[in-house]
C-alpha cells in the first residue's frame, strides 16, 4: 500500500493494553515437555482469551517426538482445561487452536530443522506472521547452546527486514553452573543472537508482587528516605519451600539450592530491594541500576565462607502432618549425597546506602511452609522513654523491650505488605505492644492477577526486556555465587554430618547460630 | 454466644436522628470486638465512601447486595439513600449494619452500611444529609442505582465532593436525553467524573474493534472508514450505540462534514442481558483498496470477521464477557476522576445524534 500506516492504533487509547505485539510465530523447543503443558500454553491461551495477542499469532511446537498438529492440539487442550487460569471456551479455543502447529526436529542431524522451517514458511504465508519469531528454549541446559548455534547456522536468527520486525530468543535458568560456564553459554548465544535479542526468563520477576516492590519503593515518598543504612538494621530474604525435590533428584544433585534459587531468584530480589532509584522505567535504565547493586555485593572470600554461609541437607521428618523422606532417600539421589538443599548467607553490600547493613538470605527445601518474604528490620529507637512499660508478650519477643519497626513484603503466598509498630495498650497504665498493619494484595484489587508467564511472554513479544535478566546481571550474580561454590569445594561437608536438619524445621542449627553471632535472629514465619 | 467461625458476622442498629448515627456505629464496632472469638481479629477498614442513591426499597435491596459482595475487595462505608420527596411527614430514619467477612486466617474485614429513608423536604437536600457521614480522606463515589433524577446528582455541590459518579445511561427511559444532560454538565464544568455502565459494557466491543485493526495490513484502513453501521436491540438506539459511534468518531477524528456515513438503528430483538448492541460494521476504502470489519455477538462470544479486497480473511473470536451489576460497579470503584476517552466519545455521540435527528426531520 502506498500510504504509510499510522504508527499506533488510535482505537487502543484508553484500553487495557495500548499496544499489542505484531503477529508472530512463537516456536517452543521442547514442546512435548512439562513446562509447555503446565505454564506456557495455558498462559498463551489466557492472553488470547483476553484479546492481548494479535490475529495470526501462532505457536509452533518443536521437539524430537513425532506428533501431528491435531495430536499437539489435543494434548494442549487437555492441559489448558486442567491447569489453565482461564478455562477453554469452545469457540475461542477453536480460534486459538488454528494457530497451533507442530514440527518434529532433530537438534543434531543434518536437515533436522527442515520440517520446522517448512512449517514456519507456511505460517508466514497463511497467517501473516511476517517472519517475526520468538524462540522459547524449554530444553535441558546442555542443549541450549547447541540449539542457539543451530538456529544461527540455519539462518533462522536474523531479524526480518520489515518495520518493527523481530526475532527473539527466550532462555530459561539455569544460565550455566558457575561464572565460567555462564560465560560459555553467553558466547554460544551471542554467536547467533545479539544481546538485545536474548530474553533470560526468571519467572519470579513476572510476579505482580515482585513488580510491586519497585512501585512500593519508588512511587511512595515516605519509605525511600528511610531505605538506608541509617534507619535499616538489616534485611532478611527468605525463599522457603515445603516440597522436596519432587522426582527431580538427578537434576538437584547437579544444581543444589545455591544454583537453583540463590543465583537467580534471590539475587534478583536483593537487587530490587537494594538498587538506587532508576531515572525511568526503561529496560536498560532499570537493569543498569540492578547491575550496579550486584557489583557492589562483596564477594565472600575463601576464608570467610564458613562464617558467612551455611549449607544444609534435609533428613526425614514431618510436614503438615505427613511423614516425608530425607533427601538421600529421594529417587535419583545417592545415599551418600552431599548436595545442599538449604543455604543461608550473610551478604554485605559495599556502597553508601548499605555499608554496615547486612542482607541475610536463606532458602531451602522441606522447610515448614512455603513462603517468600522480604523483611526490612529498622533500627531500634535511639533512646526509649518507655522502658518498663512493655507487655510481657513483646518483651519476650525482643531483647530490650520495644520491638523495632518491621516492614514485611510478602511475595507469596498471601501477597501483601505488613508494617509492625508499637502502640499503647488501652487502659490506665502506659503499656506498649507491637501491632501489625496489613495490606493484603488480593483483597485490595478486584482484578485477578495474571500468571507470571503471561506477563513475561507478552513483554517479550512487545520487546520490553525490563523483567528479563541481562547478561551482566547473570555474570554478577554468578561472580558472587561462584566464590561461595569455590570456598565450599575446598571444604566439603563430612559425609556423616548430613543430613543436618529435619524436614519440617527451619534449617540447620548453624543458620540460627550465624544470626546469633551478629546479635540477630531469623524471623518466625 | 455467637458462632465466630462463621464467614460473616452482622450487627445492626436503628436510629431516628443522624446525630446518634456516628456513636451507634462505634458501638457496633465495640460490640463486634467484645463478642468476637479471641482468634478472630475484626479489622475496621474503608477505602472509600460509597453513596448509593436508590429510587425505591427494591433498588436499595439490590444495591445492598452489591455492596455486600464488594466488601471483601472494596471495604467501604456504604450509605444507601432512598428518598421520597412526596412522603410525609418530613424526616429521616437510619438503619445501620456492620458486616464482617473472613478474608483468610484470623482476619475479618468489617464494612459499615447506613440505610437512610428520607421523606419530604429533606429529600431535596441530600447533600446536607450525606456530607456529615462521609469518611475523611478517602474517595467518595456516588452511585445512582436504577434511574434516580439526574439534576441533583449533577449539581455543582455534588460534583465538588464526589470523586466519581457511577450511573447507567441506558437505565433511563430516554438514554439520549441522559447523554445530552451529561454532555451539557461537561460543557458547563469542563470536567465530568462519570463512570457510565453503558460505556463499561462497550469494553469488549471496543477491544475487538481495536484488535481487528492491529495488524499491519489493517491499520492503514482506519484512515479510510467510509461507512459505519451499528445496530442495537430495543425500540430506540441505546446509549451504548451512540457512545460506540461517538468513540469511533472521536478516536478517528472524523469531521462533522464529509466524514463517514453513520447509521445507528434499533431492532426489536431478543433481549440481551449484558448489553444492547447486536452488531457493528465498518467499511473502509483507501488508495483503491477496500476492507470490511464486521463484529457480531454470537452466543457467548463476540466474533469479528475481517476481510480486504486484497484477499486477507481473518477473524477474532473473544469470549463475550458477561459483567453483572456487581462486576460493573466493582470495576468503576477502581477508577477515579474523569475518563477522558469517555468524555470525548460522549461529546461526539451527542453531536452525531443531533445531526442524525436533524436529518430525519428534514
Amino acid at each position: 500500500m502506498a500510504t504509510a500506516p499510522p504508527a499506533v492504533n488510535p482505537l487502543r487509547e484508553g484500553l487495557r493494553l495500548e499496544r499489542t505485539p505484531p503477529p508472530c510465530a512463537l516456536v517452543i523447543f521442547g514442546a512435548s515437555g512439562d513446562l509447555t503443558r503446565r505454564k506456557l500454553v495455558p498462559a498463551l491461551y489466557a492472553l488470547t482469551a483476553g484479546g492481548l495477542l494479535p490475529p495470526g499469532f501462532t505457536v509452533v511446537g518443536a521437539a524430537r517426538t513425532e506428533m501431528s498438529d491435531e495430536q499437539f492440539r489435543e494434548t494442549l487442550r487437555d492441559s489448558v482445561e486442567k491447569l489453565g487460569r482461564v478455562p477453554p471456551q469452545p469457540e475461542v479455543w477453536n480460534d486459538f487452536a488454528k494457530g497451533l502447529r507442530y514440527a518434529q526436529v532433530d537438534f543434531e542431524a543434518e536437515g533436522g530443522f527442515d520440517q520446522l522451517k517448512q512449517v514456519l514458511a507456511e505460517v508466514d504465508r497463511e497467517r501473516g506472521t511476517g517472519g517475526n519469531r520468538v524462540y522459547y528454549l524449554s530444553i535441558p541446559p546442555s542443549g541450549i547452546g547447541t540449539v542457539a548455534r543451530r538456529l544461527g547456522a540455519e539462518g533462522m536468527s536474523a531479524v526480518p527486514d520489515t518495520p518493527g520486525g523481530f526475532c527473539r530468543l527466550i532462555v530459561e535458568k539455569p544460565f550455566g553452573r558457575n561464572l565460567e560456564t555462564a560465560r560459555e553459554l553467553s558466547r554460544d548465544l551471542h554467536h547467533s543472537f545479539a544481546e538485545e535479542q536474548i530474553y533470560r526468563i526468571d519467572h519470579y520477576l513476572g510476579k505482580e508482587t515482585v513488580q510491586n516492590l519497585l512501585v512500593f519503593r519508588f512511587a511512595n515518598g515516605i519509605f525511600e528516605p528511610l531505605w538506608t543504612r541509617q534507619y535499616i538494621d538489616h534485611v532478611q530474604i527468605t525463599v522457603a519451600e515445603s516440597i522436596g525435590v519432587e522426582g527431580r533428584g538427578k537434576y538437584y544433585e547437579e544444581a543444589g539450592a545455591l544454583r537453583d534459587i540463590v543465583q537467580n531468584h534471590i539475587m534478583q530480589l536483593v537487587a530490587l530491594v537494594g538498587m538506587e532509584p532508576p531515572a525511568d522505567f526503561a529496560a536498560e535504565t532499570v537493569r543498569d541500576e540492578k547491575v550496579k547493586l550486584l557489583r557492589a555485593v562483596r564477594p565472600i572470600l575463601d576464608d570467610e565462607v564458613m562464617a558467612s554461609t551455611v549449607r544444609g541437607q534435609y533428613g526425614p521428618g514431618w510436614i503438615e502432618g505427613e511423614r516425608v523422606p530425607g533427601y538421600r532417600e529421594e529417587p535419583g539421589v545417592p545415599a551418600d549425597a552431599l548436595r545442599e538443599t538449604f543455604v543461608a548467607i550473610k551478604l554485605d553490600i559495599d556502597n553508601w546506602r548499605w555499608a554496615g547493613t547486612p542482607f541475610y538470605v536463606r532458602t531451602g527445601k522441606r522447610l515448614p511452609k512455603r513462603a517468600t518474604e522480604i523483611a526490612i528490620q529498622f533500627r531500634e529507637v535511639p533512646h526509649s522513654p518507655f522502658r518498663g512499660h512493655v507487655t510481657e508478650q513483646t518483651r519476650a519477643a525482643t531483647h530490650d523491650g520495644i520491638a523495632p519497626n518491621l516492614l514485611v513484603l510478602r511475595i507469596q503466598p498471601d501477597e501483601g505488605i505488613t508494617l509492625r509498630f508499637g502502640a499503647k495498650v488501652p487502659g490506665q497504665a502506659l503499656r506498649i505492644r507491637s501491632v501489625s498493619m496489613d495490606f493484603l494484595y488480593g483483597s485490595a484489587f478486584l482484578t485477578e492477577s495474571p500468571e507470571a508467564y503471561e506477563r513475561l511472554l507478552l513483554d517479550c513479544m512487545l520487546g520490553d526486556a525490563t523483567l528479563f535478566a541481562r547478561v551482566d546481571e547473570v555474570d554478577e550474580a554468578w561472580r558472587f555465587c561462584t566464590a561461595i561454590l569455590d570456598g565450599w569445594r575446598s571444604r566439603p561437608p563430612d559425609r556423616d554430618s548430613l543430613p543436618n536438619y529435619e524436614a519440617g524445621t527451619w534449617g540447620p542449627q548453624e543458620s540460627h547460630e550465624m544470626m546469633a553471632r551478629d546479635g540477630r535472629s531469623w524471623r518466625r514465619l | 454466644m455467637p458462632d465466630t467461625h462463621q464467614a460473616t458476622l452482622i450487627r445492626g442498629g436503628h436510629v431516628s436522628s443522624l446525630h446518634a448515627l456516628s456513636a451507634e456505629l462505634s458501638e457496633l464496632h465495640r460490640e463486634m470486638l467484645r463478642t468476637g472469638h479471641d482468634e478472630v481479629r475484626p479489622v475496621r477498614t474503608a477505602v472509600l465512601t460509597l453513596v448509593a442513591v436508590c429510587t425505591d426499597e427494591a433498588s436499595a435491596d439490590r444495591a445492598a447486595e452489591v455492596v455486600r459482595r464488594l466488601a471483601g475487595n472494596h471495604p467501604a462505608r456504604a450509605i444507601l439513600v432512598v428518598a421520597d420527596r412526596n412522603a410525609t411527614p418530613d424526616g429521616v430514619d437510619a438503619d445501620l449494619a456492620l458486616e464482617c467477612s473472613a478474608i483468610g486466617g484470623a482476619e475479618q474485614i468489617c464494612a459499615e452500611s447506613v440505610r437512610l429513608a428520607v421523606r419530604g423536604q429533606p429529600a431535596l437536600h441530600l447533600t446536607s444529609l450525606v456530607t456529615p457521614l462521609l469518611l475523611p480522606d478517602v474517595p467518595v463515589v456516588l452511585w445512582l442505582v436504577g434511574a434516580p433524577p439526574l439534576e441533583q446528582a449533577l449539581h455543582a455541590d455534588v460534583l465538588g465532593i464526589c470523586e466519581r459518579i457511577v450511573l447507567d445511561s441506558d437505565a433511563y427511559d430516554d438514554p439520549l436525553q441522559t447523554l445530552h444532560a451529561l454532555a451539557s454538565t461537561h460543557r458547563e464544568h469542563g470536567h465530568l467524573p462519570v463512570g457510565d455502565m453503558a460505556w463499561a459494557r462497550l469494553l469488549p466491543w471496543r477491544e475487538v474493534l481495536a484488535q481487528s485493526f492491529d495488524g499491519g495490513d489493517m491499520l492503514p484502513f482506519l484512515r479510510g472508514v467510509r461507512r459505519l453501521d451499528i445496530e442495537s436491540s430495543g425500540a430506540h438506539p441505546s446509549a451504548e450505540c451512540w457512545l460506540l459511534a461517538g468513540w469511533l468518531a472521536s478516536r478517528l477524528r472524523w469531521q462533522q462534514q464529509g466524514g463517514p456515513t453513520i447509521t445507528v438503528r434499533a431492532r426489536e430483538a431478543e433481549r440481551i442481558e449484558t448489553g444492547s448492541i447486536l452488531g457493528v460494521e465498518l467499511r473502509c476504502e483507501l488508495d483503491g483498496n477496500t476492507a470490511e470489519v464486521s463484529v457480531r455477538r454470537d452466543g457467548e462470544t463476540t466474533v469479528a470477521s475481517i476481510s480486504t479486497g486484497a484477499g486477507l480473511a481473518a477473524g477474532v473470536t473473544r469470549a463475550a464477557q458477561v459483567p453483572d451489576l456487581h462486576a460493573l460497579v466493582g470495576r468503576e470503584l477502581q477508577e477515579s476522576g474523569e475518563d477522558r476517552i469517555y468524555s470525548q466519545a460522549l461529546r461526539r455521540a451527542t453531536a452525531l445524534a443531533a445531526t442524525q435527528q436533524r436529518g430525519a426531520r428534514r
